[in-house]
């Protein structure tokens, strides 16, 4: 069985104005959670759950950084006053987004937060493809959040010559194992050589994407991810032959479209 | 009945360390005798008007043991900021030991590495977060130390091994999914070998959010205790080395079953008739392909709070454990809550209680409650076990629910 990826998405910023089907719901939460909560609504949207009972469905939610900047709001509160916010706690939790996402869409299959800081959705993705192998696992939903901090930016700036801010966004992948009748990617291969990799070579961060014939650079941690979910997105290619290359590593991932993935 | 055999994962080393003890056999010997390490937040940690006692690891031992790992070759490399890092390489090299190996012996395996944390994969170093506030320029050191030392890719740096990584912050399951997510590894032949747990340390941010949450105690934790006033935060690390089954002659255990679901209820309350625990237990006993009547010790998640203490034996009872021959205990009393690496460390009391067919009762837990569902073993109630089979289980944050099925050979 090869995994089909059946619907994808990419968003863009950091003060996302979530739908009104949802607004309710995140009306205290951060905007990683908001990032995370969009994505997943909007991918919702291209091909919904309603086929897959609750159980059956997986989640992974990976980041580099997290809910950083929440994380230095408590932290904030608690020098400055003493005392931590419930609220703010419960969100400065990585996992607190997949605990949304779990609630506001009712997924009670296996939940996974991950986190590394370089490529975390790939390996979220070799992840999801494991729990699509059980049995009882018939649909999973990968996405990469990231929000990141004003230290960060500072800690960059101060770290590197010249730097551009990195792109904060989410993106979503919602990949199944059953037959489709619609053009859909089957992934054909993922495999991921890691490299372990200085601070320095992290936060300047730099790889080199090929796909098919294109070859580009890329400059932040999400950025890759955003190029793919863009084209998989678009659809146009029979064959999505894709490589990440440098000093994190190397990937390789090969799409290929096909409306009979068995 | 075993409908059928299953070719489960074989758990051949362990290592762990908390305020309980800085290696297993340390750990298990004062767990047997109910000695409670639980004390004021140390200084050296950090500082609060809180009295919400903590179960801390002497900062100084952490560093004497570290010093040892150095002087044995194990650790060469500069001794980094990140204490829930240090507790993990006691814990790595504890494993590799009592499973007979030396990094070396790992270098031509395919060596997967999972490890669960919470506070580990945050960036929490004050003194930089306050410079930089104050709009001065801090010493880069903490944050280029932050990103340089992701659990899970630090060690595979320091071991020089090839295979699949992954640092899941589930939080207080996360050390439990970090064995089931290197289960699967194996099973699936993406690694030969793999190294799994959770480590976490104690931090401020952790310490006022759950003051915060009113889920701490101002004494030591009372698991399942009618008197019982919440939890106490504690650090460590617990780690298991496992193997693919063919040619393991004598393991510590198997990794028979695993199982992980969602409540999809509230963001820190785990639902109350506990749903997802059931259907991760149910998950995980078809995994095992094993029934309710094959299990006869489940270590709970019993972290002295009244809501997890009702939730955890109302599904017990309603998947209908048998109470005269499945003992239920919580080790919380004894090591604290110890959030991310509280799943590796419970994994390996669950080994150490089947392997020698007892179990002490729950220390901190003098008169169970009568609300619970279950009957669970107060202090003064150790028991023999009845088989070979045990359950470790774990609720967090977010409704995660995660549960692991442990074997041990017949003695």
């Amino acid at each position: 069985m090869k995994p089909i990826i059946t619907a994808a998405v990419h968003i863009k910023g950091n003060n996302l104005e979530p739908s009104k089907k949802i607004a309710k719901e995140l009306r205290r939460a951060d905007s990683f959670i908001i990032s995370a909560v969009a994505a997943t609504h909007l991918v919702l949207e291209k091909n919904s759950l309603e086929d897959i009972s609750p159980e059956e469905t997986g989640l992974v939610v990976t980041t580099a950084f997290g809910p950083m900047q929440t994380n230095f709001d408590v932290l904030e509160s608690i020098l400055d006053n003493n005392q931590a916010s419930p609220t703010l706690f419960s969100h400065s939790v990585y996992n607190g987004a997949a605990g949304y996402i779990s609630r506001i869409f009712d997924i009670r299959g296996p939940a996974f937060t991950m986190t590394a800081f370089t490529n975390p959705f790939f390996h979220g993705l070799q992840q999801a493809c494991i729990l699509l192998s059980e049995a009882q696992i018939k649909r999973c939903l990968v996405l990469q959040v990231e929000t990141y901090s004003r230290l960060l930016d500072d800690y960059r700036k101060n770290s590197l010559a010249s730097t551009a801010q990195w792109p904060p966004g989410a993106c979503a992948w919602l990949i199944e194992k059953k037959k489709s009748n619609r053009q859909v990617y089957t992934l054909d291969k993922l495999s991921i050589d890691t490299k372990h990799a200085s601070a320095i070579e992290i936060i300047n961060y730099e790889e080199t994407l090929t796909v098919n014939d294109y070859q580009g650079k890329i400059t932040e941690p999400m950025g890759a991810l955003s190029f793919l979910t863009d084209i998989l997105t678009i659809g146009r290619q029979n064959i999505l032959d894709c490589r990440i290359n440098g000093l994190f590593g190397t990937i390789d991932l090969l799409l290929q479209k096909n409306n009979d993935a068995s | 009945m075993t409908e059928q055999k299953k070719a489960s994962i074989a758990i051949t080393g362990m290592g762990c360390c908390c305020a309980t003890g800085m290696d297993t056999e340390e750990v298990w010997n004062n767990i047997k005798q109910h000695k409670v390490f639980c004390r004021p937040v140390p200084e050296s940690h950090f500082s609060t008007p809180f009295s919400f006692p903590v179960f801390p690891i002497d900062y100084n031992l952490t560093l004497k043991r570290i010093d040892e790992l150095c002087k044995s070759g194990f650790y060469t490399a500069e001794i980094p900021l990140n204490r829930t890092l240090l507790f993990t390489l006691i814990a790595v090299a504890e494993a590799l030991t009592s499973a007979g190996l030396s990094p070396n012996d790992l270098k031509m395996k395919r060596v997967g590495i999972a490890l669960g944390t919470t506070v580990g994969c945050l960036f929490n170093n004050e003194d930089y977060f306050k410079a930089w506030r104050d709009q001065k320029l801090p010493d880069p050191r903490p944050v280029d130390d932050f990103i340089e030392t992701n659990l899970s890719f630090f060690l595979q740096k320091i071991l020089g091994v090839k295979g699949p990584l992954c640092v899941i912050t589930n939080a207080c399951a996360s050390g439990t999914d970090a064995i089931g997510i290197a289960t699967k590894w194996l099973e699936h032949n993406l690694c030969d070998v793999a190294i799994a747990g959770g480590a976490d340390e104690l931090s401020r941010i952790a310490y006022y959010g759950f003051a915060s949450l009113m889920l701490t105690s101002d004494e030591p934790c009372m698991p399942f205790d009618r008197e019982r006033k919440g939890l106490n935060l504690g650090e460590g690390a617990g780690v298991l080395f496992l193997e693919k089954p063919d040619n393991i002659a004598h393991p510590v255990g198997w990794v028979k079953g695993y199982g992980s679901a969602g409540d999809a209820y509230h963001p820190t309350t785990p639902h109350p008739s506990g749903k997802g625990l059931k259907t991760a237990i149910q998950m995980a006993l078809r995994d095992a392909k094993i029934t309710t009547d094959d299990i006869s010790f489940i270590n709970s998640h019993g972290t002295g709070t009244t809501t997890n203490d009702l939730t955890e034996t109302a599904a017990l009872a309603a998947l209908n454990f048998q109470e005269q021959s499945c003992c239920v205990v919580s080790t919380k009393g004894s090591t604290g809550h110890t959030l991310g690496a509280a799943g590796g460390l419970e994994a390996i009391l669950t080994l150490k209680a089947l392997r020698e067919r007892f179990t002490p009762g729950t220390t901190g837990c003098k008169n169970p409650d009568n609300k619970l569902s279950f009957r669970v073993l107060p202090e003064n109630s150790a028991r023999t076990l009845a088989g070979n089979l045990g359950i470790s289980q774990s609720l967090a944050f977010g409704g995660s629910n995660s549960v692991l099925i442990f074997e041990v050979n017949k003695i």
